[in-house]
């Protein structure tokens, strides 16, 4: 008998909702900020939760200041913890608590799924997921249980950007065709002159052309470090800049 | 603990087994027989409960639930060592008493693991057998 009661329940409570996934082949790019700053953005336009399926890096509690909460359980589910009144947040940190997460890979997919599953997304029109490094079982799981609208960030390095064209061409063969690359930290304004510290953004502008993704650069804002923990306080340059995502997609 | 979680079991449990009677025109199922891993000390009367009320509206609206509890059957890869649920029975008292209300197990067996140590060598490289809630029988008319 090969019934799958998680990944059902996944299904079920996640249909009818926008998932939009913050991803990337590689580590260290930005995804987390990306996903809190979007998730901020987006529930302007309607209820969200964010899902931090980093089960081993796990971030989001951090930038917005609510490590050491744990999430309630009601008979609806694992219930988010409400950072904005439109807007709650799902990690593994608030199951497990202050204890690191070391997971042998066999237990990792099971792990997101039962998170996936078991959250109550009450009446969220809008899912964002936060995703792990690398391209494993995250990808698997999610397209098992959603058709989602991946976002990809890469900085303009070209370390980053060939694994990110992997992502990319996988995301293609698995029809879930991804519509912005993120080109994040691609420079950093001072005075009047501009610094592009890993090259110009051509090779991503490239990689845009090829695969027909939209390019949004984002600088480096070194105040955004003050805001890790009060990230919903931000009123930075990265805000506004991915405000035009966020409302092609919010008002589509 | 308080069982509530125990809702969100039966609705998995009840949101497959429709599916699949849908999937294969199966229009009443009488019983659904479940495995649930002891270690996450699952609420059976709740869970019952909890079935009974979740499965009005569906094509399980007559089935009965049968739950057998697993004990899950553990290996080191470190050191090979085969271990049941009674030689980590310390560990799993002392995380109980740790989080109380909030044991993490309860919620998602699958974290073991990284919450369990191999009581021979202490690595978390452990491999679990019979983790996670599994609908083992559906018996339909």
């Amino acid at each position: 008998m090969n019934l799958e009661p998680l990944r059902e329940l996944a299904r079920d409570r996640l249909t009818g909702r926008t998932v939009i996934v913050i991803t990337s082949g590689k580590g260290g790019v930005g995804k987390s900020t990306i996903a809190s700053l979007m998730a901020l953005i987006i529930s302007r336009y309607g209820r969200t939760t964010l899902v931090d399926l980093d089960i081993h890096g796990t971030s989001i509690p951090r930038a917005m200041g609510v490590q050491g909460r744990v999430h309630e359980v009601s008979k609806e589910g694992i219930e988010p913890i409400r950072v904005l009144e439109n807007l709650g947040i799902i990690s593994i940190r608030g199951i497990i608590g202050s204890r690191y997460v070391v997971l042998p890979g066999e237990r990792e997919g099971s792990v997101m799924e039962a998170l996936l599953a078991f959250t109550n997304y009450g009446d969220s029109r809008f899912v964002i997921i936060d995703m792990p490094p690398g391209m494993s079982d995250e990808l698997l799981v999610l397209g098992r249980v959603t058709n989602f609208m991946p976002i990809i960030v890469t900085t303009p390095s070209k370390q980053s950007l060939y694994v990110v064209e992997d992502l990319i061409r996988y995301l293609i063969d698995a029809k879930q065709q991804p519509r912005y690359l993120i080109v994040n930290m691609s420079y950093l304004q001072h005075d009047a002159s501009i610094i592009r510290p890993f090259g110009d953004a051509n090779t991503a502008y490239e990689l845009g052309k090829r695969y027909g993704l939209s390019i949004i650069e984002l600088p480096i804002d070194p105040s955004l470090e003050g805001y890790i923990g009060s990230i919903i306080n931000y009123r930075g340059e990265l805000l506004s800049k991915l405000e035009q995502i966020v409302k092609a997609i919010a008002e589509k | 603990m308080v069982a509530v979680h125990e809702w969100s079991l039966a609705a998995a449990i009840v949101d497959s087994v429709d599916k699949w009677a849908r999937d294969n025109n199966v229009n009443s199922v009488i019983k659904v027989v479940v495995e649930v891993p002891t270690i996450a000390m699952i609420d059976l009367e709740v869970l019952r409960d909890a079935f009974n009320m979740l499965k009005q509206e569906s094509r399980l609206a007559n089935a009965e639930l049968e739950v057998r509890q697993v004990s899950p059957r553990f290996r080191c890869r470190a050191c090979g060592y085969v271990f049941s649920e009674d030689d980590v029975n310390k560990q799993l008292r002392e995380l109980m008493g740790e989080y109380g209300e909030e044991y993490p197990l309860h919620l998602m067996p699958d974290l073991a693991p990284t919450l369990l140590k191999c009581p021979r060598c202490g690595s978390h490289d452990i491999e679990m057998l019979e983790s996670q809630i599994r609908v083992t029988e559906v018996v339909t008319k």
